[in-house]
C-alpha cells in the first residue's frame, strides 16, 4: 500500500560490511534481543536506547565497531 | 561576582559617608568633604592610571602585599585567606594590627578598608563581620597596578647534604596527569547524581582504571591517600573538569593540556589543589571546618615555599622550615582549635601577664607540632611532591628536608625562572622520542619526549610502566581502536609514530595497525541516523532523481547524509517516546492501529508474541520462549504500557507474570454451602453427631462446606428436623 515518505530520525542502526556478520548476530540470542527490523542484508535497526549494549557485546566478541553520531 | 563588577564606583553610594572620607584620603580627600564630594574624589582617582600607579606605590609594603594577593585570586578573596596570606609573606605589619588578642584578622581587614583598598563582597560593601569569614574584593584598577608579591625570605640555613633524595621529573608529572585526563575521557566523564554530587560508582570506576588502591597511591615509598578525591577536586577547581549534562566532563582535551609548557601545566593544577576543599592530606576529621582550614593551610604553605632562600640551591630541613612558618602565622592559624592570645590582664602584675603569655605561646607551639607540622610533611609528600615542585631528602621512610626543583622555582617564582631552563621547557624537536619494537612494545625516553607526544601515546597505547628515564607503552588492538574512536585517523597515528620514532617503524607493526584500523570498517553503529522510508523502490528512485542525497539501503530506504529534519516529510523521532499504537485484548491479541508505521514495533512484537492474521497473539509459550532467550518481563510490560492505547487488563497482566515463570495460585473445588443465619440453628448443626461425617469444614462464621455427593444425606437430616431449606444462597452480585 502506498504511503507518503516517512523520515525516521535519531534511529540507532547497525551496518556491516559482510551480510554473514549480521546473520551471525541475529542467530546469537545475546545480540538478537537488541536487533529489530532488518532493513537490508547489511543494515538493521537497533532497539532505541540499546546501542551501547550492542557496542559492548561486539567489543567482547573481539569486534571493533566504528561508532558514528 | 562577575569580573566587570570589580569597580568600586558601583558601590560608593552604599558606603557610609564617614568611611568614604577615610577612603578618599589616599586620593587627596580631606575629612571635611561631603559624601558626594568624597565619591567624586575617589572616582577621579581610580579613573586616572597615573594617579592609581602613584597611589599604589605609596602604599606600605604590607598593603602592597595585600593587593598582590588579591590580584592572584582574581581580585576577590575570603578575608581569612587574605589575612593569613599577608602574615605568611613575612611583611611587617603595623604594631596596632598585631596582637590585638581577639581579632587580628578583623583589624587587618578594617585597615585595608579604611585605606580604600577593599570593599566587602557581602550584603553591604562597608560591613566586615569581624573575625568571621567573609569575602572582600579590590578594584581591578588597583590590582592591575600592584607589584608582584614579595615574600620575605626565611632566615634559615641549609641542612647537611642528604644521602638519599627523591623527585619527579616534569615529564613524569605530565605523563601521569595526561593519563588521568585520558582515562576520564575514555570513561565518558564522571557521572553526577541529581543533586550534583559525584556518583560513587563513577569514582570507583576511575580508581579501577587508574589502578589506585582505595587506601592510597604509593610512589617511591610515599603514600598519597585517596588520590581519586584529591585529583578530582584539583581538576574541578582548575576547570579541567566541568559539569556538563549530568557528568563531570573534561574542560579541555588531554592534547590541549599537554600543549602548555610544563610550568603552566603545574600552575594550573596547583591552583586546583589550593582551592580544593574535597580532600585532605591526612585522614581524620572531614568536617567542613577542618576542610576549610586545610584550604587555608595550603595557601600559607605555598607562600611559605616562596619564602625559601632563592640564592641557595641546598636542602632545608623540615624542622627549620616549619619553625620559620610557625613564627609568621602560628598565632593566627590552626588546622583545629586556635588558642587566643590572652588579652585581659586587669589587676595582674607584669610578671603574671608575661606568665600567661608564655604559657599561651608554649601551648601554641605544642599544638602546632602535634597538628600543623605533620600536616606540612603530608602536604610536601603528596601534592607538592607529586606535582614535581620539590625534591625530598629522605632518611629511611622519613622526610627530613627538601628543596624546590627547577620546576618548583619556575612555578613559584615565574619572574626569576630562566627562559631557557631545560627542565621545564618542552623539547622542540620531536624525533627520537621513542622506539617501536616489532612486538608492539614502545620505549619512550622521558628526557626527550614532549608533553603533546605523551598525550599522543596515552591516546593510542596502553602504558605499562614508568621508570626514572623511560616509560613503557604497548600498542594493542583495543588501544588503537580507542584512539581511532576518539576522532583520530590511521594516517595521524602512523605519522605521529613515525615522527617520534628513533629508527622508523617495523613493517609488521605498520601492517597490523592498518589491519586493526580496517577492522573498524567492518561494523558501523549509528547513534542517530536519519533514514527516509518510501512505500516502494519506484518512489525512492523518483526522490533520488529529484536530488535527494544519501545511501540506498535495501529496496526502499535512504540513509541520509544531510539534516532534513525541518522538511515536510512525516517525522518519527526515535530519541523521544514513540506514540501509543497498539490495541490489546484481554486474551492477549495485539493489533497495530491502522495507518501507523515505525521501524521497531513489529520486530519488538515478534520477539514476544506469535504472528496471527491481522496481528499478534501473546501466549504462554511465546512469552516463556522470549524469557528463555534472556529477555526480561519488565521489557515486555514497559513496551505494552508505553505503546498500548489503553492499559492492559489486569487478568492479562497476571497471565504475563505467570507465563514468565511466577507462581500464583487460587483454590477451586466443587462443594455445597450450608448457611445458617440463626446462631441457634448453626450451633445445633455444628454439634450434631449425625451431621458431623458430612461437614467438610467451615468457610465463615455461619457457613459449612459439604461434599457435593453428600447432598441427599444432609438434606434428609435437615428434613427430618423439619428445618426449611431455601433453594438458593443469597449472594452479593459482581
Amino acid at each position: 500500500m502506498a504511503f507518503e515518505p516517512i523520515l525516521h530520525a535519531n534511529l540507532p542502526l547497525i551496518e556491516v560490511a559482510d551480510p554473514i556478520l549480521l546473520d551471525t548476530l541475529y542467530a546469537d540470542p545475546r545480540a538478537e534481543m537488541y536487533l529489530l527490523t532488518r532493513l537490508s542484508e547489511r543494515v538493521a535497526v537497533i532497539t532505541p536506547g540499546s546501542l551501547e549494549k550492542v557496542q559492548n557485546f561486539l567489543l567482547k566478541q573481539g569486534h571493533t565497531p566504528k561508532v558514528l553520531e | 561576582m562577575v569580573e566587570s563588577q570589580f569597580r568600586f564606583d558601583h558601590y560608593f553610594q552604599r558606603v557610609n559617608a564617614d568611611k568614604l572620607k577615610k577612603m578618599a584620603r589616599m586620593w587627596g580627600g580631606t575629612g571635611k568633604l561631603r559624601k558626594d564630594e568624597c565619591i567624586a574624589v575617589l572616582e577621579a582617582g581610580l579613573s586616572d592610571p597615573v594617579k592609581v600607579r602613584t597611589a599604589v606605590q605609596s602604599l606600605d609594603p604590607w598593603e602592597q602585599s595585600a593587593l598582590a594577593i588579591l590580584k592572584t585570586f582574581g581580585n576577590e578573596i575570603k578575608s581569612e585567606v587574605l589575612h593569613i596570606a599577608i602574615r605568611a609573606t613575612g611583611t611587617r605589619l603595623p604594631a596596632r594590627l598585631s596582637r590585638t588578642g581577639w581579632n587580628d584578622q578583623g583589624a587587618v581587614i578594617a585597615a585595608l578598608f579604611s585605606r580604600g583598598l577593599i570593599l566587602s563582597a557581602g550584603y553591604s560593601p562597608d560591613y566586615f563581620p569581624g573575625y568571621s569569614s567573609g569575602r572582600v574584593f579590590t578594584d581591578e584598577r588597583l590590582a592591575a597596578a600592584s607589584t608582584p608579591l614579595a615574600v620575605q625570605p626565611f632566615e634559615i640555613e641549609p641542612m647537611l647534604p642528604p644521602h638519599h633524595t627523591v623527585y619527579r621529573r616534569p615529564q613524569t608529572v605530565a605523563l601521569d596527569v595526561i593519563g588521568l585526563l585520558q582515562a576520564i575521557s575514555d570513561l565518558g566523564g564522571l557521572g553526577l547524581t541529581k543533586t550534583g554530587e559525584l556518583r560513587v560508582a563513577a569514582v570507583n570506576k576511575l580508581r579501577k582504571v587508574m589502578k589506585w588502591d582505595e587506601k592510597g597511591l604509593e610512589i617511591e615509598g610515599l603514600l598519597f591517600p585517596d588520590p581519586a578525591m584529591a585529583w578530582i577536586g584539583a581538576l574541578r577547581h582548575s576547570d579541567l573538569l566541568v559539569p556538563e549534562d549530568g557528568f563531570m566532563a573534561l574542560g579541555e582535551s588531554p592534547e590541549h593540556f599537554a600543549a602548555r609548557p610544563y610550568g603552566a601545566q603545574i600552575r594550573l593544577l596547583l591552583d586546583g589543589f589550593l582551592r580544593s576543599v574535597d580532600w585532605s592530606e591526612v585522614s581524620g576529621s572531614r568536617s567542613f571546618d577542618s576542610r576549610k582550614n586545610y584550604y587555608l593551610g595550603r595557601q600559607a604553605l605555598i607562600i611559605g615555599l616562596q619564602g625559601l632562600p632563592q640564592d641557595r640551591p641546598e636542602f632545608f630541613s623540615i624542622a627549620d622550615f616549619e619553625r620559620a612558618l610557625f613564627d609568621r602565622i602560628g598565632e593566627y592559624f590552626s588546622l583545629g582549635y586556635l588558642p587566643r592570645r590572652p588579652s585581659y590582664f586587669h589587676g595582674k602584675s607584669e610578671a603574671q601577664k608575661q606568665q600567661e603569655i608564655d604559657a599561651w605561646q608554649i601551648k601554641l607551639r605544642e599544638n602546632w607540632l602535634a597538628q600543623e607540622r605533620p600536616w606540612i610533611v603530608a602536604a610536601l609528600k603528596t601534592w607538592v611532591y607529586y606535582l614535581g615542585m620539590v625534591e625530598l631528602a629522605m632518611e629511611g621512610r622519613e622526610i627530613v628536608g627538601f628543596r624546590l626543583t627547577r620546576l618548583g622555582r619556575e612555578v613559584l617564582h615565574p619572574e626569576l625562572a630562566a627562559k631557557s631552563d631545560d627542565a621545564t621547557v618542552q623539547p622542540k624537536i620531536e624525533a627520537s622520542s621513542w622506539v617501536v619494537q616489532p612486538n608492539f612494545e614502545m620505549i619512550a625516553y622521558l628526557e626527550r619526549i614532549s608533553a603533546p607526544q605523551l598525550a599522543f601515546l596515552e591516546r593510542f597505547a596502553e602504558r605499562d610502566q614508568v621508570n626514572q628515564h623511560t616509560a613503557l607503552f604497548r600498542l594493542t588492538r583495543n588501544s588503537v581502536y580507542r584512539g581511532l574512536e576518539s576522532g583520530s585517523t590511521l594516517d595521524e597515528l602512523l605519522q605521529g609514530l613515525e615522527r617520534g620514532a628513533d629508527a622508523g617503524l617495523p613493517q609488521n607493526v605498520v601492517a597490523e595497525l592498518r589491519e586493526w584500523a580496517a577492522l573498524r570498517d567492518q561494523i558501523t553503529l549509528y547513534h542517530r541516523a536519519s533514514l527516509l522510508e518510501f512505500s516502494d523502490q519506484q518512489a525512492l528512485q523518483t526522490a533520488l532523481q529529484a536530488g535527494l542525497m544519501g545511501t540506498v539501503v535495501g529496496e526502499r530506504y535512504l540513509l541520509l547524509t544531510e539534516d532534513i529534519s525541518n522538511s515536510e516529510f512525516q517525522h518519527l523521532d526515535y530519541a523521544l517516546a514513540l506514540p501509543p499504537c497498539l490495541n490489546i485484548s484481554e486474551q492477549g491479541k495485539i493489533r497495530i492501529q491502522a495507518g501507523y508505521r515505525d521501524l521497531c514495533i513489529s520486530a519488538q512484537l515478534d520477539q514476544w508474541a506469535e504472528r496471527v492474521p491481522n496481528g499478534w497473539q501473546l501466549t504462554a509459550d511465546s512469552v516463556a520462549n522470549a524469557i528463555g532467550f534472556g529477555k526480561g518481563l519488565a521489557d515486555l510490560l514497559n513496551l505494552l504500557a508505553t505503546r498500548s492505547n489503553k492499559a492492559i487488563s489486569k487478568l492479562l497482566h497476571l497471565a504475563l507474570h505467570t507465563w514468565a515463570g511466577e507462581n500464583l495460585s487460587v483454590e477451586l473445588d466443587r462443594v455445597l454451602l450450608l448457611r445458617c443465619r440463626d446462631d441457634e440453628v448453626f450451633q445445633a448443626l455444628a454439634t450434631s453427631q449425625k451431621l458431623r461425617p458430612y461437614l467438610k469444614g467451615r468457610l465463615d462464621r455461619n457457613i459449612f462446606l459439604i461434599n457435593d455427593e453428600d447432598f441427599e444425606q444432609v438434606s434428609a437430616i435437615l428434613l427430618w428436623a423439619r428445618i426449611q431449606i431455601a433453594d438458593q444462597i443469597e449472594v452479593i452480585p459482581i
